[in-house]
């Protein structure tokens, strides 16, 4: 990780964090139970729940009463999603809305997709797209048991994803080499492998410029990645801002949020000034996994 | 259905019609308790044997579709709702409601099967037919009662070993 020395404030907390375990923390499905329903029966088992503030319906597993939150009767039920916080700031920032026509292109295992059912209020239609059919399975589980009935499961490439929509909001949280993930994996802590790096980098940017190209003129477009390496973040973006007619749209975090922005150069490449509207979300910052996320407005 | 997923001037509708609807309705309502009410937000469709829930309001032409909506019922000879949809309808079933606990539902769940009175409080007349097995107050899938009121569960095997797994820690 040594690579990101002059970009990540206070590097040293940073690498002391990823050290550390990462809180885990659930969003409650209202579109089953109430949050109240939830909690209460969560805390009889002897789980200690503190409300995040700054997230709707997510709250933080302070303490258990010795087994994980995932093998208890609710979660089976569908009553919660465990979530980290960091990839529960990306389906409010797509804000979907009601009766919308969405598209999450890189969908499994459906933590964003259950959640942007759950904004949307089981209304309007999602499609939710996988092609490794191995992780599809898990997709249509956590649709299944969360409740989900505005979604249509896809199976295609995203890149070459048939003309369709055109959708009025498109989610693309990209196959990365998930540096943000290093608190959970051991391995991932010395950071991605720089030729790993380059070959998704070229996936990635296959899959936000399709994602572009299927959104209406006039429409959102989020992007995001768990990993640190700006050649899978702003150098991607900065590509799609360059081949297809898009914009940033500047991400309004709330102040008790901490982030960082985007970044406008790197190791002698030069990007868009309007990158630093994107933001990063850093492990010892949010107390997370570590996130990046640009949204864009497709003219 | 929208004409947004024009693909090639072609509209792949599934066939959602009100009759399907109605069945689904009624069969619920009858049989649990279900207010007919409950089911105006949503579509059903029908796939083979089955019936199917779903809210989404456009069908999109030309993609892959692997998956669709909730799987509600079997439709071939006598009606069996699925797992799923009952606990999708927990809150709202009153009727044919087989209560368990901790020790008859592990029963049922690896493969036994246990006579009505097992069962206090339950909610049926312990006629043959389709039931909700509760427990804790909460339906967890489905089961049948055979004509000599003895009962079974019908809950998928994965979701079963599941299921067993979290009883085995209360
Ligand atoms: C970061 S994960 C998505 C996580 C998911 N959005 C969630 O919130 O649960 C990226 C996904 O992209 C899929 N993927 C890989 N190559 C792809 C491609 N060419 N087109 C679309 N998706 C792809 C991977 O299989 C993986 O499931």
């Amino acid at each position: 990780m040594d690579r990101y020395a002059d970009i990540i404030p206070d590097f040293e907390s940073f690498k002391a964090c990823l050290l550390t375990p990462q809180p885990h923390y659930i969003r409650v499905n209202t579109l089953k139970v109430t949050e109240q329903e939830v909690i209460s029966k969560l805390e009889k088992l002897g789980f200690i729940l503190q409300k995040v503030s700054f997230a709707k319906w997510f709250y933080e597993v302070i303490d258990t009463p010795g087994y994980s939150i995932t093998h208890t009767l609710y979660h089976w039920l569908g009553w919660f999603y465990v979530q980290d916080i960091a990839p529960g700031l990306v389906s409010p920032i797509l804000d979907p809305q009601e009766d919308e026509l969405i598209l999450d292109l890189a969908a499994a295992p459906g933590g964003k997709t259950t959640h942007i059912a759950q904004i949307m209020k089981n209304t309007g239609t999602i499609i939710a797209n996988e092609p490794v059919t191995g992780r599809l399975r898990s997709l249509q589980a956590n649709t299944h048991r969360m409740g989900v009935l505005n979604t249509i499961i896809t199976q295609h490439n995203g890149i070459m994803f048939p003309d369709s929509g055109p959708f009025d909001r498109v989610l693309v949280d990209v196959p990365c080499s998930g540096e943000g993930r290093a608190r959970e994996t051991k391995s991932r802590r010395k950071g991605a492998e720089e030729g790993f790096i380059e070959s998704i980098s070229g996936t990635q940017k296959g899959l936000l410029r399709r994602a572009i190209q299927l959104t209406k003129p006039g429409g959102i477009i989020v992007y995001s990645t768990c990993t640190f390496a700006p050649e899978e973040n702003e150098a991607v973006v900065n590509y799609a801002l360059q081949n297809e007619p898009c914009e940033i749209v500047p991400i309004e975090m709330a102040e008790n949020i901490p982030h960082s922005k985007g970044l406008i150069k790197w190791q002698g490449m030069e990007f868009d000034e309007s990158l630093r509207y994107t933001i990063r979300i850093y492990p010892h910052q949010l107390d997370s996994g570590g996130m990046y996320i640009a949204k864009l407005r497709r003219l | 259905m929208s004409k947004r997923f024009k693909y090639k001037g072609k509209v792949i509708s599934l066939d959602f019609s009100d009759n399907w609807k109605e069945i689904v309705k009624q069969y619920f309502h009858d049989r649990f308790g279900v207010p007919e009410s409950m089911w105006d937000q949503y579509k059903v469709f029908n796939r083979g044997d089955e019936l199917w829930l779903a809210s989404f309001s456009i069908v999109p032409s030309d993609l892959r579709i692997v998956k669709a909506g909730l799987r509600l019922l079997r439709i071939k000879g006598n009606p069996k709702p699925t797992t799923v949809a009952l606990q999708w309808l927990s809150p709202y079933i009153t009727k044919n409601v087989v209560n368990t606990n901790k020790e008859t539902l592990s029963k049922l769940l690896q493969g036994g099967i246990l006579h009505i009175s097992n069962f206090p409080e339950s909610t049926t007349d312990g006629e043959k037919g389709y039931v909700a097995l509760a427990f804790q107050g909460l339906i967890v899938g489905c089961g049948h009662i055979s004509s000599g009121g003895m009962v079974k569960s019908q809950i998928p095997a994965g979701k079963a070993r599941e299921l067993l797994e979290i009883l085995a820690r209360l």
